[in-house]
């Protein structure tokens, strides 16, 4: 039995101690907005913040985080209800969607129209805001050399324009 | 939640076939009947001759559900086809919701279809339109192309809002003429009452689908032509938006696979026992082409399955080595086994002969991987035995018709009994057209039944068990006449039949020849140039390996040879890359105008500083025309940074600008991680590549600006989804040249000799 704090919420799972963390979010707790891409830490779809630092979910061990905070792509949201259970209810989910208040980093998502396929975009957005608690105002080459996720997409260009967005906000 | 959308689909399918559609609101049902194809093997493959387009639903609380039986992969569908509905149907596309309609067989031929299998959305058209034009015989009259979307989406709004207003004139007791649509009302224009669909939706339910219903002159449109936000984007910057990876069902049980390293090899023998001690694990199973093992969590099905001890066989013979396979294909291009002539003037060869100069260059592009990213994944319940045996996927597939037929060869089961659930495809670009996967999921799941099994595939998984786009070796002579102008141009294409694969291992029914498999020389064929006596020719290779739809397919590296070899004819001729493109455009005054808009916006004739280069291609496919230049930075070490795109296209009328902007830059940054990065290698059998940064692509590092230019237009629409990809290898090679004079043949680009 492990204890993890997920998006606020202490929680604790029975599984194998390697059980990366990315399955645990997705199986285990019903996560299921961090995606698998690659396993292997290359793609970056799986990112979290694990303590604040965006993190590859997918190659972490639960083991090695147990006890510190998560944040998921459902936590981002600044008035998710906290008495909520990770897995049961997601942060917000039953609210009306204008009645929902995205992160500014989610939003510049929605300004710049940044999804196609979609399947990246919640590592992008985690990276991003990891990226812009370290560094308020990156310059494209912080973006680009910050930011290493793929996107099969190609949306890169709205990614940047988002981030400098969100960085204003 | 996954489970909660799933019911929630599966309740408002019910609604909308029920008899209860008729009395609880309106559901308009437009459907267009084709001629039924003309050759038997292709009827009784079960695929489609009929397309059921659309259906607008309204409820009685005043909800307008658009349902698209479309697959949104990342193009946008969802939101440009609504929009055509809407626009008819005088509501805003923030008023409507958008659903996917399940596919069942049964589904279909009771509500619309006449005992006719609908071909049921874009993407299977595509496939359909794309044996249609290489087999005319089959789908004479019957092409189907994004055009019918254009023409036929607006007519299902138009029907119900007409149906609508005929309510409202009853009601009021005044002439139809006397109401007007106007934002989810119908308004009587006299005494400005107003009533709401939701009150009329019942009563329009009982008149008849107008079959020519008035439609808008395009100049009026106010939602069609605009940027409109598209509908999933708030769904995917929550985590909210279900893919098939995404899906949670009671009891779901999860599958690893472990597939045949050996290309073409087979499974020898494995030990269950290794693993059946393993937490979780409930089953290992054999499937096509490896092991899979079934547990209680995916990362215990992964462990197991790597644990498990397997033996495989090498394919018999020596095994495939790229190596080889290239000196085999050079070895055509001289000596061609299965030559056919594409396309002859006549007499190229005395042109040729008797130019004034002769130029000759040999191209080559690899084996590329799809690399969706997402994995292939699936999820398969099985649930009874023999011809009761019923079957209910949920996958993220271009063909539900495909996948549907997936779970029935996989589970041996009748394919009219299974269930489709289409949900968000994390990327597609031809890959999820196949049915592979979707078998295997199958195989799996019939051992464990009644309980759904998750199968996912790792990336190793997805990479090795690709239908690769297949290597292609052009050789291409050129004659000049003394003034540059070409007279003779002669260009012979050595591929695999990409058609031909994939309906060998989809639809064996249809018969199709490499002869007439066109996609080897689609984009080398129709030359907008002026080029004197042109002759193409194709050399059919047939490997053992499976080769597919690749976005944008033969054109991804026919446009990589034609505009390189144009490009060497203008420095043959000493001539401006641009303006030698734009006199050859004489007779093609719609490339000439694109050509000159990527010119103007580029500021082609602006000075390059040392090192630095800039590159023009221009190329049509699906009916749209791309112009692209590429300004590149070419380092002291050879590597090369894209730094600037400006591409200009006429994809004819725009129904959302935004999307067209953005599949643009989409399909530039694919071909680009192609150009740039892109190869497939196979070593002693194996495929050498499995995962990224192997297999890399372009990253935010690596993304150049990208500017995107429309002609304006009012012909029908073009397809965007693919355009963009094709001619971004050629305009970056041409780059390179202008700026350190070394010419790239070969693709992937990777470091460039100076």
């Amino acid at each position: 039995m492990i204890s993890i704090i997920v998006n606020d919420r202490e929680v604790t799972v029975d599984v194998e101690d390697d059980t990366p963390l990315l399955w645990v979010l997705r199986d285990t707790l019903g996560l299921t907005g961090t995606k698998f891409g690659c396993g292997i830490a290359a793609c970056g779809a799986c990112t979290v913040h694990v303590d604040g630092q965006a993190v590859r979910a997918c190659v972490m061990p639960v083991a090695a985080v147990a006890g510190k905070q998560i944040k998921t792509i459902e936590g981002l949201e600044v008035d998710g209800p906290k008495e909520d259970r990770p897995g049961e209810d997601r942060p917000g989910e039953n609210k009306p969607r204008e009645d929902r208040q995205l992160h500014k980093v989610q939003q510049a998502w929605i300004d710049h129209q940044v999804p196609q396929c979609g399947y990246c975009q919640s590592g992008m957005i985690m990276a991003a805001v990891a990226l812009l608690e370290k560094n308020p105002n990156p310059s494209d080459a912080d973006i680009d050399q910050n930011m290493t996720n793929i996107c099969r997409c190609g949306t890169y260009q709205r990614i940047r324009r988002a981030v400098h967005t969100a960085a204003k906000e | 939640m996954p489970i909660r959308d799933t019911v929630v689909k599966i309740a408002r399918r019910t609604f909308l076939i029920g008899g209860a559609a008729l009395t609880d609101g309106l559901v308009v049902g437009y459907a267009v009947l084709r001629e039924k194809p003309g050759t038997a093997g292709f009827e009784d493959s079960g695929e489609p001759g009929t397309a059921l387009n659309a259906w607008v639903k309204i409820t009685p609380d005043g909800d307008i559900i658009l349902a698209v039986p479309r697959a949104e992969m990342g193009q946008g569908v969802y939101t440009s086809v609504a929009m055509l509905i809407a626009e008819e149907l005088e509501v805003d596309l923030a008023d409507i919701k958008v659903e996917h309609p399940d596919l069942d067989g049964k589904y279909f031929n009771r509500f619309a279809m006449r005992d006719q299998t609908p071909i049921d959305f874009a993407p299977a058209l595509w496939i359909v339109e794309r044996i249609g034009a290489r087999i005319p015989m089959v789908v004479t009259g019957s092409s189907y192309t994004i055009r019918d979307a254009w023409a036929t989406m607006p007519v299902a709004g138009a029907a119900a809002r007409e149906m609508l207003i005929a309510a409202a004139a009853e009601r009021w007791g005044i002439s139809t003429d006397a109401c007007i649509a106007r934002a989810g009302h119908i308004i009587n224009r006299t005494t400005q009452a107003k009533l709401s669909y939701g009150e009329l939706a019942t009563a329009a339910a009982t008149f008849d689908v107008p079959a020519n219903p008035p439609l808008k002159d395009p100049a009026d449109y106010r939602l069609v032509g605009t940027p409109a936000p598209r509908v999933d984007v708030p769904d995917k910057v929550t985590g909210d938006a279900a893919f098939a990876i995404d899906i949670e069902l009671p009891d779901m049980l999860y599958a690893a696979v472990r597939p045949c390293p050996m290309l073409g090899g087979r499974l020898e023998s494995f030990n269950a026992a290794s693993v059946e001690a393993m937490p979780g694990a409930v089953g290992v199973v054999k499937v096509d082409i490896g092991v899979a093992v079934v547990a209680d969590s995916y990362w215990r099905a992964r462990k197991a399955v790597n644990a498990l001890d397997i033996e495989f066989t090498a394919a018999d013979g020596a095994p495939l080595n790229s190596e080889s396979i290239k000196q085999n294909y050079y070895q055509e291009l001289d000596t061609p086994t299965e030559l056919y002539t594409v396309h002859d003037d006549g007499n190229t060869t005395a042109a040729l002969n008797t130019a004034a100069q002769t130029i000759e260059a040999v191209y080559e592009v690899p084996f590329l991987a799809h690399a969706c990213m997402e994995p292939m994944t699936c999820t398969v319940r099985i649930d009874g035995n023999g011809d009761e045996a019923r079957g209910e996927v949920w996958v993220g597939s271009q063909s539900p018709t495909m996948a549907a037929s997936g779970v029935a060869a996989g589970a041996d089961i009748e394919r009219d009994n299974v269930t489709c659930h289409i949900t968000y495809m994390g990327g597609g670009f031809g890959r999820r057209a196949e049915m592979d996967w979707i078998k295997q999921a199958a195989q799996i799941a019939r051992t464990v039944q009644g309980r759904p099994v998750k199968l996912i595939w790792s990336r190793e998984d997805d990479i090795v068990q690709d239908m690769y786009r297949p290597v292609a070796v052009a050789r291409f002579k050129g004659g000049l006449d003394t003034a540059g102008q070409p007279v003779a141009w002669s260009n012979r294409i050595v591929s695999q039949p990409v058609t031909v694969s994939f309906l060998g291992r989809s639809m064996s029914g249809v018969p199709l020849t490499a002869e007439q498999d066109l996609t080897m020389t689609e984009g080398a064929t129709e030359l907008p140039y002026r080029l004197g006596k042109v002759l193409i020719e194709k050399v059919a290779m047939h490997l053992p390996i499976n080769v597919g739809n690749w976005r944008s397919v033969g054109h991804s590296f026919n446009a990589f040879f034609k505009e390189s070899f144009i490009d060497e004819l203008a420095v043959a001729a000493q001539s401006d890359p641009y303006q030698y493109r734009r006199e050859l455009l004489a007779d093609a005054p719609k490339h000439r105008a694109v050509l000159d808009l990527v010119a103007e916006r580029s500021d082609w004739d602006t000075p390059r500083d040392t090192n630095q280069g800039r590159g023009i291609a221009l190329h049509e496919s699906f009916g749209t025309i791309v112009a692209q230049v590429a300004d590149v930075t070419v380092s002291a070490d050879g590597s090369v940074r894209v730094d600037k795109v400006v591409c200009a296209l006429d994809c004819g009328s725009v129904i959302n600008p935004d999307t067209v902007e953005a599949q643009i830059e989409s399909g530039i940054v694919f071909g680009l991680s192609a150009a740039l990065y892109g190869e497939i290698t196979i070593e002693d059998g194996r495929i050498k590549e499995q995962n990224f940064p192997q297999y890399d692509v372009v990253r935010l590092k690596g993304m150049p600006i990208i500017e995107t230019h429309i002609v304006p237009s009012t012909a029908s629409p073009g397809g965007i989804g693919e355009p963009g990809t094709p001619p971004i290898a050629a305009a970056v090679t041409n780059a390179i040249y202008d700026a350190v004079g070394v010419r790239v043949r070969r693709l992937p680009i990777k470091k460039v000799v100076v």
